[in-house]
């Protein structure tokens, strides 16, 4: 059995716990630069505050309905994830985080009642971290995906949702439409709603030739995780955990300028490889030292690890964050003879959902893919970043809470 | 976690300060070394004595000096949110629009809230009304910065 463990509207939850004031209150957060609508709580989507509305055309609705806004907070939201899928990690040998607020657990094995075991769950992470959470258990990955939606849908079942025989899965399946079902897009389900196949149910009775033909064998994994056939694996990790370049220069360097280009560079060669096995970072750690047999100049290494604000395999961002973190261990008066990037804390791209993380710039993908290509046609740099000066231009976050769980200078206050 | 580097886009923290140990000397020796220093072998971790449970600890800053010596401004408090509630603990609260701390005191049926500052009321609970206000247990304090001149 697999259990989906998804968290409740997880930015404005977020937000909630550090201000519970707001509980029963609409809440929106907006993307970068407060552009647009990223996230709502159920009070915001009630007042029919839509997904991805400019902010500033909704400010009408945002003041008549007293809607509570936030600028996207994510230090905040990777903190808070990063403690909700420890307590899940607990529940299983084997998860898989599938998104910021969305974690798959194996349950194969664990012999006890899976309601009680699911509400624990839920009442752990409730109780430790604020963030309400639901559960859907099922023979696949795909049901338990329908049964999370089922978990919240009623709120009679308290969060969670157990789908462990063949009439719930039929009678959940009948009740999912075909377009909300995990991995049909939207394009998909249209052509599939003129094939008269409305809901879920009736998509897991179409002859697999005909699922074949027209969504190849992924459609057909989905289709017999569907049918309570286990086809869409566990991601078991085997890719590299960490990618690391690190040079010793030919001479002291000892210009700011200098090892600009050089952690540039490595960040580079360290980007395409996280590219190559489809992976996308969340931390990296930038170092640089002096020659250690200088008797002339006392020994100075310095490092530092950056924590990113969202994933990324982006040369670009990523070489942007680089040289952020330099200027931070930088100093004027040494001779440096070694230097490094190191990328570490990875997430698969597939599984990644770029629509949660808006601060990633989509279209990177694309332009990176290109430059890989070119770069294996025609050598190794042909393509190459001239500056990343423009990455690091200020950012309008009008609305942003602090960062209460990571910042000494913003915990919560106390008054007496 | 230390903050080391912040703009208006990213806080960078460092790390090292997560993994900060301190080795043990049991007494402090003044004169000569003891000879119970040759066994030395534990390294003491500050954080595992404050943090029992880091996915459900957060810190708080303490404002005003009413609490003094007991909390000072800028004392930090840990509050570990996995406690359960009983008598005799100290419960950081949310009531009406703003965080604060109280003694909690049980009894059969309701949840007394008792302030620190004697001059202010005990405030009575349903079990499920503290549900909704008590948001994590006070586990310990940090007051930085000690000195005899503020204890007056």
């Amino acid at each position: 059995m697999y259990a989906l463990a998804d968290c409740n509207n997880f930015y404005a939850s977020c937000e909630r716990v550090f201000n519970p004031a707001l509980n029963g209150k609409p809440i929106v957060v907006l993307s970068n630069n407060d552009g647009c609508v990223i996230a709502r709580s159920n009070e915001a989507k009630a007042v029919g505050i839509k997904m991805g509305a400019p902010a500033f055309q909704i400010q009408q609705a945002m003041r008549t309905h007293n809607v509570h806004v936030f600028s996207s907070n994510f230090v905040l939201y990777g903190d808070m994830s990063r403690r909700v899928m420890n307590i899940l990690s607990s529940y299983t040998p084997s998860h898989e985080i599938y998104s910021i607020d969305e974690c798959f657990l194996d349950l194969s094995g664990i012999a006890v009642d899976l309601k009680e075991y699911g509400l624990k769950m839920r009442r752990q992470v409730g109780r430790w971290t604020g963030i309400p959470l639901s559960v859907g258990i099922a023979p696949t990955k795909a049901l338990a995906k329908v049964a999370n939606r089922i978990a919240k849908k009623y709120p009679e079942l308290n969060g969670v949702h157990v789908i462990d025989t063949g009439t719930k899965r039929i009678k959940a399946l009948k009740w999912t439409a075909v377009e909300d079902v995990w991995g049909i897009g939207r394009r998909y389900a249209r052509k599939l709603r003129t094939m008269g196949v409305n809901t879920a149910y009736d998509f897991t009775l179409l002859p697999e030739s005909v699922v074949r033909s027209l969504m190849t064998v992924v459609g057909r994994n989905l289709q017999k995780d569907l049918q309570g056939i286990p086809s869409i694996e566990m991601e078991i990790p085997e890719k590299k955990q960490s990618i690391t370049t690190t040079r010793s220069f030919d001479r002291d360097y000892n210009t700011f300028s200098d090892l600009h280009e050089r952690i540039a560079t490595f960040t580079m060669l360290s980007a395409e490889k996280l590219r190559e096995q489809q992976s996308m970072c969340r931390r990296m750690m930038v170092f640089i030292e002096t020659n250690r047999f200088n008797d002339k100049e006392a020994f100075y290494a310095k490092s530092v690890v950056l924590k990113l604000p969202f994933p990324t395999s982006s040369s670009l961002e990523l070489a942007g964050f680089a040289i952020t973190g330099l200027k931070s261990i930088f100093r004027a008066d040494k001779h440096y003879k070694r230097a490094g990037v190191i990328l570490l804390d990875f997430v698969d791209a597939n599984e990644y959902q770029p629509s949660l993380f808006f601060n990633s710039n989509p279209k990177h993908r694309k332009l990176m893919e290109t430059m890989d290509t070119l770069n294996h046609k025609y050598g190794k740099t042909l393509v190459r970043l001239a500056s990343q000066d423009e990455l690091t231009h200020k950012m309008r976050r009008r609305h942003l809470s602090q960062a209460y769980t990571t910042s000494f200078n913003e915990l919560i206050e106390i008054n007496f | 976690m230390e903050k080391i580097f912040s703009t208006s886009d990213f806080d960078f923290f460092s790390p090292q300060m997560s993994e900060l140990e301190l080795p043990f000397v049991g007494e402090i020796a003044c004169g000569f070394p003891s000879p119970a220093d040759d066994f030395l072998q534990e390294n003491l971790d500050i954080n595992k004595l404050l943090v029992k449970h880091p996915d459900a600890t957060f810190y708080a800053v303490a404002r005003g000096y009413s609490l003094a010596p007991l909390v000072y401004p800028g004392s930090i408090l840990v509050i570990d949110r996995s406690v359960e509630w009983s008598s005799d603990l100290l419960a950081c609260c949310y009531i009406d629009g703003e965080f604060t701390t109280k003694w909690i005191r049980k009894t059969d049926d309701k949840i007394q809230l008792i302030p620190l500052n004697p001059d202010f009321p005990t405030l009575e609970y349903s079990f499920e009304e503290a549900e909704i206000c008590i948001w994590g247990i006070v586990t310990s304090i940090i007051n930085n910065n000690v000195r005899l001149s503020r204890l007056q």
